[in-house]
């Protein structure tokens, strides 16, 4: 290997710096790129050393009401406050009358990354509007 | 293209009239094709996504920091330019690091997996992880489509016995990286006995070994020879598959598939991926 680069080293010596032969564009894509890399790693660090580790943290908020034809839809968000992602997020939507429960309602959310919103609906039979509507996230599992 | 390089300019009449700025922009479009075309199977692949926010940061970390001198490596035994100018390999592993970024936030983006409410953790994990298969496909797309000239694939042919092994690593990697993401992979090894796994790996051997001799007969093998069959076998086949059965841990690590497993359970993995391994290993020797 060695010996089969030598003569073209010996050419190359003699023109002195390879950098005059990298187009100007060539030199910027490739200063994008290094730029990307160094970015994207100080980014990961900051993520790895910064926040540490906080569960998730779930926090829903109702986004619309529909009346559809098997009831009532209400969708909703969910944002996760921690800086752990969770994966099937089970939400449960309650319907309450005081003390009374008169219907529940739920659903599974396959991931909430840490820091982002992710949304779906739940369907009710009787009008969420008359009642206390109550959202809460039950559970979580690690991904 | 300037004078003092009669090398590459024999390659083309025509290359050597063209600006080098003009010439490069050819050269990128093919690497954004490379990327798309050796990425997008990743692209669309359900469990990525959810890598990209679910891969512990120091694990991408190590991902990127790992795949740089790969690309650098990649360049200097494929790179287009003839001269061995190890700038200019690192210029070409950022151009392909940068190309295959760009290509998988377009991808991702038109793909409706990037949107908008999702935190820049999602996002910027989403697409450096694609960016990792998508710059390996960027570097081959500009070195290999196109310029293909008589100077390269004797520096190819003459990569000697670490430059093999490297290609075999390349290969390796490329493949496992492919498959060990999804599920199929520790799903197999669940279900996978100790003998079968064995079956497995010799399996994995026998198809690389018969990869060596088929690069023999394709004539572009560095192989001696006057060389016994068993030193051959030893040299080439034993320790490529080593090669592709660490690269698999590796990965499977990164992926963080070997996570709260028993030894057992991940040299089960280990196996199951090294059967793609030790195909892209033997591969790449044969294409590259």
């Amino acid at each position: 290997m060695a010996g089969d680069d030598a003569p073209r080293d010996a050419e190359s010596g003699q023109k002195g710096a390879g950098a005059n032969d990298i187009p100007p564009l060539e030199w910027a894509v490739a200063m994008l790129g290094a730029g990307l890399v160094i970015a994207t790693l100080g980014y990961l660090l900051l993520l790895g050393i910064g926040h540490g580790q906080s569960p998730p943290d779930l926090q829903i908020t109702v986004q619309a009401y529909t009346a559809v034809e098997s009831g009532y839809l209400i969708e909703f968000e969910v944002f996760n406050r921690g800086y752990q992602p969770a994966a099937q997020v089970t939400v449960q939507g309650s319907l309450r009358a005081g003390d009374i429960e008169i219907e529940t309602s739920e659903t599974t959310l396959d991931y909430v990354p840490s820091q982002s919103w992710r949304g779906g609906g739940l369907y009710f039979a009787n009008d969420p509007r008359s009642y206390t509507l109550v959202l809460r996230p039950l559970g979580y599992q690690r991904p | 293209m300037p004078a003092e390089k009669p090398a590459t300019a024999e390659a083309g009449d025509t290359d050597a009239e063209r600006s080098p700025n003009r010439e490069f922009a050819i050269g990128l479009a093919r690497a954004f094709a490379g990327a798309v075309i050796f990425a997008l199977p990743l692209l669309m692949t359900m469990e990525m996504w959810a890598f990209g926010f679910t891969l512990a940061p120091y694990r991408l970390m190590v991902f990127i920091v790992l795949t740089i001198p790969l690309l650098v490596g990649m360049a200097h035994f494929l790179g287009f330019e003839p001269t061995f100018d190890a700038q200019e390999d690192v210029v070409d592993a950022f151009v392909a690091y940068a190309v295959a970024f760009i290509a998988a936030a377009f991808v991702l983006l038109l793909l409706g997996v990037i949107q908008p409410g999702m935190s820049g953790r999602e996002i910027v994990g989403k697409i450096a992880l694609q960016a990792i298969p998508g710059a390996i496909g960027a570097l081959l797309a500009q070195s290999q489509l196109g310029m293909e000239n008589e100077e390269q694939k004797s520096r190819e042919r003459n990569a000697g016995y670490f430059g093999e092994l490297f290609f075999m690593a390349v290969g390796a990697l490329f493949f496992a990286f492919n498959l060990a993401p999804t599920e199929e992979i520790i799903l197999t090894a669940f279900h996978l006995s100790g003998l079968s796994a064995l079956v497995l790996a010799l399996v994995s051997l026998v198809i690389m070994h018969a990869f060596v001799y088929a690069v023999n007969f394709s004539g572009q093998a560095s192989i001696p020879a006057d060389k016994p069959a068993w030193l051959v076998f030893l040299r080439y086949t034993v320790v490529g598959y080593a090669l592709v059965l660490l690269i698999s841990l590796f990965v499977l690590w990164a992926f963080g598939r070997t996570e709260n497993n028993s030894l057992y359970e991940n040299a089960l993995s280990v196996v199951v991926l090294g059967l793609p391994g030790a195909i892209g290993a033997a591969a790449a020797r044969l294409i590259l």
